[in-house]
């Protein structure tokens, strides 16, 4: 005892040490500034397509596809694909999703019209994916949702990414659970590649090396397989073990899910499986804490309209799938009145590989809480890696009929988690588990979106305090929030954004579950939820620049998070010139982002920030694993170029009679200002010509010429870089003798800096303008295609 | 701006300073000349507002050299052009994707005059300076290639010139082995020469006459096939 006293300890003690100040550290910095205007998207639109949301029709399962736009800013058309378990496809029409908005495809309404030409192909299971396009993957979000009412059974499938061409050495492992010895087991297994893969599937005993049981599996390109996994449980003995799929496909070319079911009782429950793929940067083993937010416990809320008998049981299973001892920590949380309070459950170590039971009701029972508590949130904590343990928690009645799955995430500091799907109505209803896992007090808000518009429910919890909440009562309620919006009774659907209240980009520390449930036919569903992150790509304005030496330009840095907002990063970048003798740039508190051109030549301008929360958790999941851990760098780079007017290209020498009294003609000659390279300028250029001042032409009046300064914006035939000299004698007057006219001996274009200094770009020469004849460096009749250098 | 000379810069150094100035571009105020500016709106044949139109100037009394000022029209056909106090000035309108080719050439010039003329002093502002342009030109686009091998010849240069006597006339090089031209409605020659090639006067393809006579919106296309000089 006094052991177990001396480890809990220490392990609160880590916990507090490791997990938490960096987390405030975090919240105490000022949030970047959300921008209005529209900056570009971080990346150019591309075909995405999220794969292998599983479906069964067989019995009276029925599968509705719930999809989501992740995009708060764009509308997008999403076109799901119905594949029947040889591979066929069945396109399906497509949907368009509004901002944040839901719909629902029934999936068995789609394969009653299934084509004549088709028919052949129909099965009772299949997969459903989902094709969009836009500048990012992840901007939807799915799940497959497969009830069979009659039975009390029921399931809930994520969509995946797309297989990636990189072919390695792959494991999914899995933990499974039984009620009892008639509990089975099912397991379907898509090939999501083009080529035949092959699957060692392996059921394992609590103990990896007590028992096993394997078989082979071989699928086509495309196919589906559910495999009935009862008879190979039998031959294991214990309440609980592992499962473990092994191929050598491309990374994603395998996908899996299953369930456990007593379809005579009506028990159904998840079977968890995860594959386990190094990570892209080995992180290194902390005190993890992983947590079931909202286990029912007791007697329901007689609101949540349950029948009078039933009692919640809550159970938990765990399995190591990493390859060191782990020693965990089981605690719970609850409320208590309007208090948060902690308890320690049990301690237990698990080898690599094996799986165990946790007796959360006996260590519940042995504490004596108040009956009045009608739900814990558990906690395992441990050192080591999120990913390093499976569980599968939730509550159940004593016949196993009503099974409130939760699914365990890690609680770390995070952004806004956006809740893909809720629902209320006939019979139906949506239950939110809210737990603020930090030490300080937090206030969010929960946002929810539906078709008549939306809903902000302000929450604040306590440290470690948490909050239940029905749908049905929320809509129930009927209380206006603080814009006056309620959320309409006819109200039946929509998604969720839970966040800080001063934006999603705000850390917070809230574990959440969201679970549906209809009460008449003791079916549940855990909702999934995905993680509002940043892209890893900025977008920068003016980027590429095209200056001139001594010019600045400010350049400004914007991360983008997955629903399409963007913010500036200028300030909290960290800026860099890959050539600084051609332009250098601010960086820290020292103008930030500021170009100053040097000399000429390009530069490549680099900006990153680091500690961020790139996005992670594209793929709607019920343990999205959010936060922290997902720390990285965010950045991009953009190039430069400091062009030095340097020549002057002719493209154009035109000689024309003048539009006036009497004869006279005028040469109009269209320079391009060449940079250093010989390119065009691309930037606005003040140029001056430099030709005497104080000449006379036909009327004995000044020429007009162009020695001031001005900048090459209003005289732009054709680009930046053009400008016309215009050369006439204008029109002589009556009484002027004619021939007549002027002469610059050296006609010069020059550069003026922005230092104020001039230098040649062209050295034209000697220019004889009479209102006959017009000769240009000697020349009369075109000069196109010659270039004069300083 | 105030300029304090000291006693030791002569006269014909301000007499210089103040010449420059004059004939600088355009100016907002310098020594005691300031720039002038011309409003008013550009508009179509039927009424309607000409937007994205050139608009620029052409001095009557004075030699030039270098950029002359220039505006671009709003949505409106509004323009607002600032520009050196020139003296005798004309404003002309041009949108060359449209029709509306250059009229400071007197080849492009319509039958009927549509440039206005206005007086531009030291600080004058004139407004309702509006410009309304005739029916769009006819247009006539030209390849120039080699005759026989077909191969395009990229430094021809075009004359184009009046055939009434008037001696107005156009010469322009040719980019890239194309050319595209809007002509009024007057007999125009084009003679098309190009260094090892022979001078080519161009026929009108549908009427066989050695002269263009467009109609407004006509389009007509040739091929000027260059025969080699030896």
């Amino acid at each position: 005892m006094r052991h177990r006293r001396v480890l809990c300890l220490t392990l609160l003690l880590l916990q507090t040490i490791f997990l938490l100040p960096p987390l405030i550290a975090q919240q105490e910095s000022a949030l970047p500034q959300r921008v209005t205007t529209k900056n570009k998207w971080p990346g150019p639109i591309a075909a995405h397509t999220a794969v292998a949301g599983f479906w069964r029709t067989d019995h009276t399962f029925a599968s509705e596809l719930h999809l989501k736009n992740n995009l708060e800013v764009s509308s997008i058309e999403v076109s799901p694909v119905l594949r029947m378990g040889d591979g066929t496809q069945f396109p399906l029409h497509p949907i368009v999703l509004e901002p944040s908005g839901v719909a629902v495809v029934d999936i068995n309404h789609e394969l009653a019209a299934l084509p004549a030409e088709l028919q052949a192909h129909r099965s009772e299971y299949g997969i459903v994916d989902v094709r969009y396009s836009w500048h990012w993957e992840g901007a939807i979000t799915a799940e497959v949702q497969s009830v069979d009412a009659n039975r009390s059974l029921s399931y809930t499938s994520s969509l995946y990414p797309e297989a990636q061409a990189t072919i390695k050495p792959q494991v999914i492992e899995g933990l499974w659970w039984r009620l009892n010895e008639k509990t089975g087991a099912f397991l379907r297994v898509t090939n999501t590649t083009v080529s035949p893969q092959k699957v060692n599937l392996a059921v394992l005993g609590a103990r990896p090396t007590s028992s096993s049981k394997s078989k082979h599996v071989s699928l086509a390109p495309g196919e589906t397989r559910m495999l009935d996994l009862s008879d190979l449980m039998r031959q294991i003995s214990g309440g609980s073990g592992g499962l473990r799929l092994t191929f050598t496909a491309p990374l994603g070319g395998i996908v899996a899910d299953g369930g456990m079911e007593d379809a005579a009782e009506g028990f159904s429950a998840t079977l968890n499986l995860t594959p386990t793929r190094e990570p892209r940067r080995p992180k290194p083993e902390t005190m993890v804490r992983m947590a079931s937010v909202g286990v029912m416990l007791g007697k329901p809320d007689p609101s949540d309209q349950f029948p009078q008998q039933i009692r919640f049981h809550p159970y938990t299973y765990l399995r190591n799938v990493s390859t060191a001892k782990r020693m965990i920590s089981v605690g719970a949380n609850y409320m208590y009145g309007t208090n948060a309070r902690s308890v320690h459950l049990a301690d237990l170590v698990l080898e690599p590989g094996s799986s165990s039971k946790v007796d959360v009701e006996a260590a519940l029972t042995a504490l004596k809480l108040h009956p009045a508590i009608g739900y814990i949130n558990l906690t395992y904590t441990f050192q080591g890696r999120p990913t390093d343990l499976l569980i599968a928690s939730g509550s159940l009645d004593g016949a196993g009929t009503y099974v409130f799955e939760v699914g365990a995430a890690f609680t770390a500091t995070s952004m806004a988690k956006s809740i893909c799907y809720w629902n209320s109505g006939n019979g139906m209803d949506t239950m939110l588990t809210i737990w603020n896992h930090g030490l300080r007090d937090e206030d969010l808000v929960l946002t929810f979106n539906h078709a008549q518009g939306s809903y902000k429910y302000p929450i604040h919890l306590k440290a470690q305090a948490s909050e239940m909440l029905s749908m049905r009562d929320l809509i129930a309620r009927s209380k206006p929030d603080a814009d006056g919006n309620t959320l309409p009774p006819n109200v039946e659907e929509g998604s969720a954004l839970l966040s800080g209240v001063k934006d999603e980009i705000e850390p917070m520390d809230a574990t959440i579950s969201v679970s549906g449930f209809d009460v008449n036919h003791a079916t549940c569903f855990q909702r999934c939820y995905n993680c509002t992150g940043y892209l890893i790509n900025f977008t920068f304005s003016s980027l590429p620049f095209d200056i001139q030496p001594n010019q600045s330009v400010q350049v400004h840095s914007f991360a983008t998070i997955s629903g399409g907002a963007q913010y500036d990063f200028t300030s909290r970048s960290d800026w860099s010139s890959s050539q600084t003798g051609v332009a250098t740039i601010g960086t820290g508190s020292s103008s930030p982002g500021l170009v100053n051109a040097v000399s000429g030549g390009t530069t490549t301008i680099t900006a990153y920030s680091s500690a961020m929360y790139p996005l992670a958790g594209q793929y709607c999941s019920t343990t999205n694993p959010c936060g922290s851990d997902n720390m990285d760098f965010i950045g991009g780079e953009g190039g430069g170029t400091v062009g030095v007017p340097s020549a002057l290209l002719v493209t154009a020498d035109s000689t024309a009679t003048l539009n006036c009294s009497s004869y006279s003609s005028i040469r109009t000659i269209t320079y391009s200002i060449l940079d250093q390279t010989g390119r065009p300028m691309s930037s606005v250029v003040s140029i001056r010509e430099n030709v005497p001042t104080t000449v006379s032409s036909c009327n004995n009046t000044l020429v007009s010429n162009g020695a001031q300064c001005l900048l090459n914006t209003a005289y732009q035939p054709g680009g930046l870089s053009n400008f016309d000299d215009a050369l006439s004698a204008g029109c002589p007057a009556a009484n002027v003798t004619t021939p007549c006219g002027f002469t610059f001996q050296n006609q010069q274009w020059q550069w003026c800096q922005p230092n104020g200094t001039q230098s040649v770009m062209g050295t034209i020469g000697k220019d004889t303008v009479n209102n006959d004849l017009i000769t240009v460096d000697g020349n009369s009749i075109g000069l196109t295609g010659v270039t004069f250098h300083p | 701006v105030k300029i304090r000379f000291s006693k030791d810069i002569t006269w014909k150094v301000a007499v210089l300073l103040a010449m420059s100035c004059f004939m600088g571009s355009v100016c907002d105020t310098c020594l005691g000349q300031q720039a002038a500016t011309v409003r008013g709106y550009v508009l179509s044949a039927d009424g309607r507002p000409v937007a994205n139109a050139n608009v620029k100037v052409l001095p009557l009394e004075v030699g030039f050299s270098g950029r002359l000022p220039s505006a671009i029209t709003d949505g409106s056909g509004l323009y607002t052009l600032v520009s050196e106090p020139f003296g005798r000035t004309r404003i002309v309108a041009t949108k060359e994707d449209a029709g509306y080719p250059d009229t400071r050439y007197a080849i492009f010039a319509p039958e009927r005059e549509n440039m206005p003329e206005v007086m531009l002093t030291s600080g004058a502002h004139l407004d309702d300076i509006n410009i309304r342009l005739p029916v769009p030109d006819g247009s006539i686009e030209g390849r120039v290639v080699s005759q026989g091998t077909g191969k395009v010849i990229l430094n021809a240069r075009v004359l184009l010139e009046r055939v009434d006597n008037t001696q107005v006339s156009e010469s322009t090089d040719v980019r890239n082995g194309t050319f595209l031209f809007h002509l009024p409605k007057r007999k125009i020659e084009i003679t098309i020469t190009a260094p090892g090639f022979l001078p080519l006067k161009v026929i009108d393809p549908d009427t066989g006459r050695p002269y263009l006579e467009l109609e407004s919106y006509d389009h007509k296309q040739i091929t000027a096939e260059m025969k080699p000089a030896s």
